[in-house]
């Protein structure tokens, strides 16, 4: 995920901190799971799902958060809360439901066709959908072919573009709303893309992200020119093809919703839009918020509620908490500067890690669980990356750490005192805001152990990422704060762009170990361009296994994301986006 | 005077041309994230950083940065561009004015009408038990910090999560010209946490400095002429000790415009100490510089108006 949603992951989880322990978690999609661990019990959180008996046309839903908007120009939209809202005003041309981590057609009239090469993807689009006022037009395949044009042009700075749609004349910095070549538009109704490699299978995964939504052809033309796009400045002018338009908007305060006259239940086919109209206020304080949430009975929060709220949540309030999958953490080692380019001292600083403190530090088995590996339960193909065991490395294997195997391989990389003697110091860098202090300190520990001489750098999260860990000349040897959320349900998105060497950029790496092995390198390639579920999840998991044998990062946690409701609203949880679906969820 | 004025008016230039040059170099000097790298999203191909870089004109010597930032806020009254919004950071300043000027004169009335009386009486009843109370009072204001007081309010008062439902909540800011009633009422109780701790403190400085002054000659000499206590007090004794408080009233009113940070976040109030913060947050150089300028802008002003008002209120002070 892009930066500022990378930065979240923290967040949230940092909000999810919950002093309550020795409990444990689902792994379900859903917070209306009935599993019990550990001690604790997720029976009775809220039901998340739809429930078309339950709801009702009709009302004002009221959302409350305490994080703002980053872009809510579809092209630009990166960042889970933007989701929401894109996602209301918008329709990509698939899309995940809250009951299915499959796309399915949304503007698009049918399944993709993707060619036996894989190099060829050709979507349908359904007649006569048409865009909000004051355009109130039809979409037509153009308006597609237009909005990846937006989203290669520079100005958009759209976040995934080149990573997900390799598509064949795609421009690498284009400023201007350019057609590109590799996409064709044979009639009204049909855009063909070919691409620069076999590809379709994935790229049929990312025609769910918002930046596939159409776009007027030739209405953005000028506001594209400016940098940043002006599209994205007033997001009242756009043109929508959702059931909700944005009728006022203030950055980082508020956003109003209402209905779109031109959208079409029936034709849509899948977004019930329950609510008339959506009021979101967001820069509150957090503990405020989740508070007047708890305490309403119309409330919605977009971001999870701090440690005590949470906690009371659980105890008094568990019909109005959801908790879901989110994400992963994990401590990068960057495999290409000493004293970590050794294989066998990486595999050495994770066997000495107690990596149950990760979990603690975040507040305990209710927010997540100890990982082994980087295939994350909510992702496809975490089944056959072996699940909760993993792989079965013996330097993964106890979560509280293990000197012996600690030991064992610092001899193997010729330090028979199990000490390490050389003269590279470790420097790591994490955020300056909890748990990050907590994390570097852990992580210190383990290596300390071992006789590493560290350093730890605190910083805020931003900084973390834009001038240390995602910068590839700072040369950071752990990254201990890191995490990463997929971009979609597919194993693609939750390795490709963290452990891939083709994704490392020199600025805002999200590769922080630096790993660039051809095996993980190839195994993910390979994986990307198979149809067949089945084969494609087990490549990945291979993909994932060798990802672990080069130990190129210390798995911490599988997380979970808590939120919380009023009493009587009626919450719908995406569970790909880990938050909720306002053309889903419905006032009291 | 008129001389004065303008010799400090200048004065303020230059002070705030200091003050967004500092700014300038302690950004680009610490760690803080790079923008361009923030607008750019995830794994950015160096053609898009280098693009973004160019646009955003970070390509260029910090000098001809700063120049040309100097230049637009000079010429075009332009503050530039939020990195993070996308939107004229001299519109956010000004749509979020309003509400910083709102919760801070609302707050000023406040500790005044508060202060001012609590440490008249506390210094003419010295050492009573009135005196004792309203200093250990004032004491335990002065410690609370605004956040916690804050919070103490909403969950004690509010009416939505409060114990008692008395106050409009967190969130529930209204512009006044939308609804003054509705105004009133959400600014109410941030005035009355916001206002707590100036209360206690101008009461005690002022119940100090009133001290003081009530053994000077001059209000013996007051007294001796049959003057009523009253007359001598608030004519001759609090006239001469409210001066410090006038000083410290410029210095606090400057500050306060230019954001109650704490005060704006917990009462979810849209104003300019809160767009300051997620400027620092998101690194957003513009957003950081606007917000500072005006904050500093705000308090040498406020400076100024307290200089220019010793005039009329001290007879000893007068201006070449």
């Amino acid at each position: 995920m892009r930066l500022s949603r990378l930065t979240l992951i923290p967040l949230a989880v940092v909000a999810c901190a919950i002093v309550v322990t020795a409990c444990g978690s689902s792994s379900s999609n859903s917070s209306s799971s009935t599993s019990s661990s550990g001690g604790l019990s997720l029976n009775g959180l809220a039901n998340t799902k739809p429930n078309t008996s339950a709801q009702h046309m009709g009302g004002t839903l009221n959302m409350i958060s305490a994080e703002g908007w980053e872009h809510l120009d579809p092209a630009a939209s990166y960042f889970q809360i933007d989701y929401l809202v894109v996602y209301a005003t918008q329709s990509p041309l698939y899309t995940f439901t809250p009951t299915s981590d499959n796309p399915t057609p949304l503007l698009a009239s049918g399944p993709p066709q993707i060619s036996a090469d894989g190099k060829t993807v050709t979507v349908h689009i359904k007649s006569g959908w048409k865009f909000s006022p004051p355009v109130n037009r039809a979409v037509t395949s153009k308006d597609v072919a237009w909005a990846f044009s937006r989203m290669f042009n520079t100005n958009t700075q759209n976040g995934y573009a080149s990573g997900y749609f390799p598509i064949v004349g795609a421009p690498s910095s284009a400023t201007t709303d350019k057609p590109i070549s590799g996409i064709s538009t044979p009639n009204d109704t049909t855009v063909v893309f070919h691409l620069t490699k076999p590809f379709g299978k994935t790229m049929a995964e990312a025609l769910t992200l918002p930046a596939t939504s159409a776009a007027p052809a030739g209405l953005t033309t000028a506001a594209d020119k400016s940098s940043p796009s002006k599209w994205d400045s007033d997001p009242t002018t756009q043109a929508f093809t959702g059931p909700y338009m944005i009728k006022s908007y203030s950055p980082g305060r508020n956003v109003t919703l209402v209905r779109n006259p031109n959208w079409s239940r029936s034709l849509d086919g899948i977004r019930p839009a329950y609510s008339d109209k959506i009021v979101w206020n967001a820069g509150a304080d957090a503990t405020v918020a989740a508070r007047q949430t708890l305490d309403s009975t119309n409330l919605l929060m977009a971001d999870g509620p701090p440690a005590s709220v949470l906690k009371t949540a659980y105890q008094t309030k568990k019909t109005q908490l959801s908790i879901a999958p989110l994400g992963a953490y994990y401590a990068a080692l960057n495999v290409t500067v000493p004293p970590f380019n050794n294989l066998n001292l990486r595999k050495a600083a994770i066997a000495a890690q107690d990596r149950s403190a990760y979990l603690l530090a975040r507040g305990g088995q209710l927010v997540g669980h100890v990982s082994t590996h980087f295939i994350y339960p909510e992702v496809p193909g975490f089944t056959q990356a072996g699940g909760n065991a993993g792989f079965g490395e013996d330097y993964v294997a106890n979560p509280k750490g293990d000197m012996k195997v600690a030991c064992k391989y610092m001899k193997l990389a010729g330090y028979p005192n199990c000490k390490y003697t050389g003269s590279a110091s470790v420097t790591i860098v994490g955020a300056n805001s909890d748990p990050g202090p907590q994390e570097m300190q852990i992580v210190q520990n383990g290596l300390n152990a071992l006789g590493f001489k560290t350093t730890i750098k605190a910083v805020p999260q931003q900084t973390m990422y834009s001038k240390f860990c995602g910068y590839v000349k700072a040369h950071i040897n752990v990254c201990p704060t890191a995490g990463w959320i997929e971009d979609f349900p597919d194993p693609y998105a939750a390795l490709f762009v963290p452990f891939s060497g083709e994704a490392i950029v020199p600025i805002n790496n999200a590769n922080w170990a630096n790993l660039n092995d051809p095996k993980v390198n190839k195994l993910i390639d390979q994986g990307a361009g198979i149809s067949n579920l089945s084969q494609r999840y087990q490549v990945f998991a291979q993909a994932d296994k060798a990802i672990v044998d080069s130990a190129a990062a210390i798995p911490e946690i599988w997380a979970n994301n808590a939120l919380v409701e009023g009493s009587k609203v009626h919450g719908v949880l995406d569970p790909w986006n880990d938050d909720w679906n306002l053309s889903f969820s419905s006032p009291s | 005077m008129t001389r004065y004025i303008i010799r400090r008016l200048l004065w303020v230039i230059v002070l705030l041309v200091v003050v967004s040059a500092v700014t300038f170099v302690i950004f680009y000097t610490l760690p803080s994230a790079d923008p361009a790298a923030l607008r750019a999203g995830r794994s950015p191909n160096p053609a898009l950083i280098a693009s973004i870089r160019h646009n955003l004109g970070l390509d260029k010597p910090i000098y001809v940065q700063y120049w040309r930032y100097v230049k637009g806020v000079i010429l075009h009254f332009n503050f530039g561009y939020s990195y993070q919004f996308s939107q004229p950071v001299r519109t956010m300043i000004f749509q979020r004015l309003p509400a910083t000027i709102s919760l801070t004169v609302g707050a000023m009335v406040v500790w005044l009408l508060v202060g001012l009386p609590v440490g008249i009486i506390s210094a003419v009843r010295s050492r009573s038990l009135l005196d004792r109370f309203t200093m250990g009072a004032s004491l335990l204001a002065i410690s609370a910090p605004v956040y916690w007081l804050g919070l103490v309010g909403l969950y004690l008062f509010a009416n939505d999560i409060g114990k008692v439902h008395i106050f409009d909540g967190s969130g529930t800011y209204t512009g006044l010209t939308t609804n003054p009633g509705r105004w009133f009422g959400s600014l109410l109780l941030p005035w009355l946490v916001l206002a707590a701790s100036f209360a206690a403190f101008y009461a005690r400085l002022l119940r100090s400095n009133l001290i003081e002054t009530m053994s000077e000659d001059y209000i013996r000499t007051a007294r001796a002429k049959g003057l009523r206590e009253r007359r001598v007090i608030l004519r001759h004794g609090v006239r001469s000790a409210i001066t410090p408080i006038v000083t410290v009233l410029g210095l606090d009113i400057g500050i306060l415009m230019g954001g109650a940070i704490l005060t704006e976040t917990v009462f979810n109030i849209p104003g300019v100490g809160r767009l300051a913060y997620e400027g620092i947050i998101n690194a957003d150089l513009p957003v950081i510089q606007g917000t500072v300028l005006f904050g500093a802008f705000f308090i040498v002003i406020a400076n100024l108006v307290v200089d220019i008002g010793y005039a009329f209120i001290d007879p000893r002070i007068r201006y070449t």
